[in-house]
């Protein structure tokens, strides 16, 4: 069963990653914490750091980079207009997704 | 999480850059690209040194501090993991296998325009350019009736058995491809082996011509009506199957 979480969350880190970025540009670890916040969605640095750095690759993020005055300097990502395109995309496909799997383990679905 | 940012000790600076190297090899076991590398390793140390200001608000971070962070931090070996795929519907984040690429697009049952192209060359040929081949040489005389049947047989065979070839090369290509496999190695069948069929038959009937032997007639008329019975059944099955969708197999 935890294997089948892992999976499920692990395919939705890209959606879990640009809702987080819609509300504003964050830098890595606060990604990573502002989903530790969301019960069910704790995904670790393990998992978001590769695809953060993939979506700044394939040009759905933005990245910005900010010096800090003692510790490393911070990346900061923010979304681009494909990525918001994107996210629209996945997010009515979640949608759809969700109301037919609701609608089939609900019973009524066909 | 952006209160005061402190600076690794120096001391303590070793411990995060053999945890960083560690990292890093197993991201190279990922095949991970150095630019990707670098930045997963910026962020990860950006984390580091911010769980360690938590970790020691009010005085100096000890060698202490520093290994609780990392026990709360995911193990170097779970970045060589196997690399996530893109969940996006419109478009992949990877190239397509050299050999998958190559493979048509099937449509939504599984068959390619290539495939049921060569099929339905196949079966005009075998149902309809063979048998007037047949009884333009039988039957006939009429050279111009006997330019048109083998015309007929050529238009269809020679671009059945191309495209049944490439359809079966596209099958085999299309093993393990994103997409799904494609499905209908009987149409590839039919495309390439319609033209040898014809080839043979014409020969026969061209035989048969020649001899005026009744037996081989009747034999030959026999043989082309169950060509074309089989034919006919196979063309009816397959297109019930993409009509009304082929027969579920477990998953």
């Amino acid at each position: 069963m935890t294997a089948w979480v892992t999976q499920l969350r692990k395919g939705l880190v890209e959606l879990c990653i640009l809702a987080v970025l819609k509300k504003g540009e964050a830098y890595g670890y606060q990604i990573v914490d502002g989903l530790r916040a969301h019960r069910g969605l704790e995904l670790t640095e393990s998992t978001v750091y590769p695809v953060l750095s993939r979506l700044a690759k394939e040009g759905l993020l933005q990245v910005r980079t900010e010096a800090s005055p003692s510790g490393p300097p911070r990346r900061y990502y923010r979304m681009t207009p494909a990525s918001e395109k994107h996210y629209q995309q996945m997010t009515s496909q979640w949608k759809e997704i969700r109301n037919s799997l609701n609608s089939l383990i609900q019973g009524d679905g066909r | 999480m952006n209160a005061a940012v402190i600076e690794v000790p120096p001391a303590l600076r070793h411990l995060v850059d053999s945890r960083l190297d560690a990292i890093e090899r197993a991201l190279l076991q990922g095949d991970t690209p150095r630019a990707e590398r670098r930045s997963i390793l910026e962020d990860i140390e950006t984390q580091i040194v911010e769980m360690l200001s938590a970790e020691a608000p009010d005085h100096e971070p000890t060698r202490a501090d520093l290994l609780r962070v990392f026990t709360r931090l995911d193990p170097p070996e779970a970045f060589a993991g196997e690399p996530l795929e893109s969940v996006r519907p419109m478009r992949t984040t990877r190239a397509p296998a050299p050999a998958a690429a190559n493979a048509p697009p099937a449509t939504q049952s599984g068959y390619a325009t290539t495939g049921i192209l060569a099929c339905v060359g196949g079966l005009t040929m075998l149902l309809l350019g063979l048998p007037l081949c047949a009884f333009t040489m039988l039957f006939s005389q009429s050279q111009n009736l006997l330019v048109i049947a083998i015309g007929l047989v050529a238009v269809t065979g020679i671009p059945s058995l191309v495209l049944g070839i490439l359809y079966a090369v596209a099958i085999h290509n299309s093993h393990g491809r994103p997409g799904g496999q494609l499905r209908g190695l009987t149409c590839a069948a039919i495309g390439i082996a319609a033209l040898p069929i014809s080839i043979v038959g014409l020969l026969g009937g061209y035989l048969v011509a020649v001899s005026e032997s009744d037996f081989l007639i009747i034999g030959s008329f026999v043989m082309l009506c169950v060509l074309a019975v089989v034919g006919v059944i196979h063309l009816t099955y397959r297109s019930l199957e993409l009509l009304v969708g082929a027969p579920r197999r477990p998953a």
